[in-house]
């Protein structure tokens, strides 16, 4: 029993917690639109199912705290108090409330006690629940009535079980609370008045008890002033004490479970539908495997064997169907929409812009947009750090915004899509943008980087400084856009997931900054050429092969200190052979005895000299630890055919390394 | 005295923190071992994928049934001859906090249950492992076994330093 219940309450804590997540998102829309009645609507559905449930699960205090909100939001959806900043921010810090008291649930901390801070909060909604702004006061027999309305429903029996009874134990509820006193208030309430009397000495308690049982009831109030029904008055007070069995009864059952650590693990919702498809590609698996099982007995006896490998090939096409389909569906299952990352875009913006003294307006588009689950996890930091960059370095001061031409209200647009595999994402703001000079310069001051090195840097590297370790920190001691982390943060989420960044910049009229992310990171297929360099077979990826050719000695040209070229028709690259790279042992040094492959990597070109191409080939990438991450020149391994495990060659890594080299070789000549 | 007696305290102490079961093995002359709950598994010599750019203790890398896990040779981490691989030359498959990783020595020789009496602490100088990489000396039936701190020998740290620093490549 209590292990059920454990369960539903894990379940409610996870729901709410994503429920929580969109509502800041909401807060924000709310504000710029106040008059929306579809987005107060669904704040106030969101915090009036948190209390239901909190109360259910005998959870008071987050059933206190929502409550009051809930009473407050309330107000708002019923226009009876006007939507203002101050009011989207006590919401906004009760949202982040509420969100520790879950965190502490999370934790296994099962007090039901307020902390101090939110206890002051509510005391602020209060406060403004207390000021009267047209307010109607909710009257006992208002409640009534409503209750009059609903008692219909329940004169038939089987009635009882229907969801409307849960609105009239909503209206119950709040009757009682109206009449009562809200439940929670009793202890930290004065002593009623006839005890104070009679510790003053003012009366007896025979007086005070005497007086208590000429009190009416208020049902006798309400018929005497002909506000209702003696038969409906009848009616709910049996209501009443039934619902009150059934609660007290409810409480029983449902004993909140001890402090023990919420089990709450990482979870994800998956479309049945998906895994009705696994279990379908599973199905076939089996059946495919009796095939080859059949094979197997039918090739022992030796006969047929033409017939046999065409079967056999079948199969085999079969299978490889089968897996390529389980592959493409187990990654479509690990994907999850980027809304969880996008919808704390505005609050975000919103504090931080706050905080700072500046006007963002932000945009975001692609929350639809679904990433590998692991992919989605690692994104989140870096994407926050450049989102808070952008406002923090980006976007001007109103006054120096309005100085400058400038709509005072800076911008800035999130969005994310799908381009050819990669998942890009950018952010751009309308601010000052950024000066190569300037960031190289500071670089300089910094020791990041050298003279020459700033004398070679093109522009694109340059903006790409500001993510470099210790370039942002310094100035940034008090800062909010870092928390005391640099954006060099950035760099080390993405190297992780193999991102990519992309900047444009123009001087005053803002940045653009683009991740790109290749889609899955957890199972890469490649494809590729198998190389042979000496012993070793390397794998090259396809897409930067643009061509291979035997090039002729007259191709070729070496250039003091800067390696060999070659000439391919009118065209000359940078030619690096892989042996040097990797220092093998190949079957021939000289390039024209050797197959040279034209390398295309963005817009960096080379060629590529290896002993010879084996075959095309088609591999699972692996990563081969992290002893071996540091090594600029492999991407990673995979598994061959025959079972040898084939290094992946990491072209930008070649390219980057060469070039370092190069650069050496340059300031030291 | 005193401090003798506290001396040897200490060194009861650490011994009876690593008694236990050891699988012991030989590189070159000498006979060392590891703590059997580290041991996944022994294979025989397999091919070994070389990795460019790599310290030349790190052999490479093998297909261990799908995995692709590094083997490092012992003995040229601890700066001994590389060896002609024989028919005894096999592959300890060891378990470093999760991470799999082979090691490379000259034959495995049988696994040994140590006591806390049999072990003595790694002496001061005159070897050329380093002490950081010994938990102790187990003495049985008069023969040392020089037992291995592994996951220090293996540590992230101690294989990647070289790369980092530019150490000579293979070739």
């Amino acid at each position: 029993m209590e292990e059920i219940d454990r369960e539903i309450l894990v379940e409610f804590i996870k729901e709410t917690i994503e429920e929580l997540d969109g509502l800041d998102a909401k807060f924000i829309e709310l504000e710029n639109n106040p008059s929306d009645s579809e987005t107060i609507n669904a704040i106030f559905r969101t915090m009036h199912s948190i209390k239901g449930s909190a109360s259910f699960f005998n959870l008071n205090h987050i059933r206190n705290f929502s409550h009051k909100l809930e009473n407050l939001l309330d107000e708002l959806r019923k226009g009876a108090r006007k939507v203002t900043k101050d009011i989207i921010n006590i919401l906004l810090e009760g949202k982040d409330y509420l969100d520790g008291m879950f965190d502490r649930l999370v934790n296994g901390d099962m007090g039901v006690e307020l902390f101090e801070n939110e206890t002051s909060l509510l005391e602020k909604v209060d406060g403004i629940l207390a000021t009267e702004e047209e307010k109607e006061e909710v009257k006992p027999h208002h409640l009534f009535h409503e209750l009059d309305k609903m008692r219909h429903d329940l004169d038939a029996e089987e009635v009882i079980n229907k969801p409307s009874v849960a609105g009239m134990l909503e209206i119950i509820e709040r009757l009682r609370e109206v009449v009562l006193g809200p439940e929670a208030k009793g202890e930290k309430d004065a002593p009623p008045l006839g005890q104070l009397l009679v510790e003053e000495g003012v009366v007896t308690s025979d007086d005070v008890s005497n007086a208590l049982s000429k009190q009416k009831r208020i049902g006798e109030i309400l018929i005497e002033e002909g506000k209702a029904t003696p038969d409906a008055i009848a009616r709910a007070a049996q209501l009443q004490e039934k619902q009150n069995k059934e609660i007290s009864e409810a409480k029983r059952a449902k004993p909140v479970p001890s402090s023990a650590v919420m089990g709450i693990k990482k979870s994800m919702r998956i479309e049945e539908e998906k895994i009705d498809n696994f279990m379908d590609a599973v199905g076939e698996l089996i059946i495919n495997a009796e095939v080859f099982n059949y094979l197997q007995k039918k090739l022992e006896t030796g006969h047929e064997i033409e017939k046999l490998v065409a079967e056999f090939k079948n199969a085999s096409v079969d299978f490889s169907e089968l897996i390529f389909n389980l592959q493409k569906g187990l990654a479509e299952v690990r994907k999850v929409s980027l809304k969880g990352i996008f919808q704390k875009v505005p609050r975000m913006v919103r504090d931080l812009a706050e905080k700072i003294g500046k006007e963002v307006d932000v945009q975001v588009s692609g929350e639809e947009l679904l990433v590998d689950k692991s992919l989605y996890e690692q994104l989140e930091s870096p994407l926050n750090h450049i989102i808070r960059n952008a406002i923090d370095h980006g976007v001007e001061l109103p006054d120096d915004r309005k100085a400058s031409g400038k709509n005072p209200t800076g911008k800035i647009i999130v969005s994310a899509e799908e381009v050819s595999g990669d998942f890009v994402i950018s952010i751009i703001d309308d601010g000052k943008g950024m000066d190569a000079e300037t960031l190289k310069a500071k670089a300089l001051e910094k020791g990041i980087i050298t003279p020459q090195m700033a004398e070679v840097m093109s522009d694109k590297e340059a903006y790409k400084l500001i993510f470099a370790p210790g370039f942002s920190t310094a100035e940034k001691v008090t800062d909010v856009s870092g928390r005391g982390v640099g954006m060099d943060v950035v760099m080390t989420a993405l190297k992780e997931i193999k991102g990519k960044i992309d900047i444009n910049t123009e001087v005053g009229r803002g940045t653009e900054l683009m991740i790109s992310v290749p889609m899955s990171t957890t199972l890469i297929t490649i494809s590729g050429l198998v190389v042979a360099v000496g012993k070793e077979h390397y794998i090259v990826p396809m897409e930067w092969v643009r061509e291979s050719i035997k090039p002729s000695r007259e191709q070729i040209t070496s250039v003091k200190h800067q390696g060999d070229i070659i000439q391919i028709r009118e065209q000359i690259y940078p030619l690096f052979k892989l042996f040097e790279v990797f220092g093998i042992v190949p079957a021939s040094k000289e390039p024209w005895e050797s197959v040279v492959m034209v390398i295309e990597k963005e817009d960096q070109q080379c060629c590529l000299v290896v002993d010879e191409i084996i075959e095309e080939t088609q591999v699972v990438l692996k990563d081969l630890g992290d002893i071996f991450s540091g090594i600029p020149g492999i991407l990673g391994g995979a598994i061959l055919g025959d079972g040898k495990i084939g290094l992946v060659i990491n072209i930008e890594g070649i390219l980057n390394s060469m070039k370092n080299r190069f650069n050496t070789i340059n300031q030291e000549g | 005295m005193a401090a003798q007696t506290d001396q040897r305290d200490i060194t009861q102490a650490t011994a009876q923190g690593h008694e236990g079961k050891y699988l012991t093995f030989v590189l070159g002359d000498e006979e060392y071992g590891v703590e059997i709950l580290k041991v996944r598994e022994i294979i025989g010599l397999m091919e070994i994928t070389i990795v460019p750019q790599t310290p030349e203790f790190i052999k490479g890398v093998i297909n261990l049934r799908g995995k692709v896990i590094p083997v490092i040779d012992l003995r040229l981490k601890f700066g001994m001859e590389e060896a002609e691989p024989t028919e005894e030359t096999c592959v300890i498959v060891v378990d470093i906090v999760g991470t799999l990783m082979g090691i490379l020595v000259d034959t495995v020789s049988e696994v040994l249950d140590i006591s806390a009496s049999e072990i003595e602490p790694p002496p001061a100088f005159d070897s050329n492992i380093g002490t950081e990489f010994i938990l102790g000396m187990g003495k049985i039936k008069g023969r040392v076994k020089i037992l291995l701190a592994i996951s220090r020998v293996l540590s992230q740290e101690e294989l990647t330093r070289v790369i980092q620093s530019g150490g000579p490549g293979k070739g």
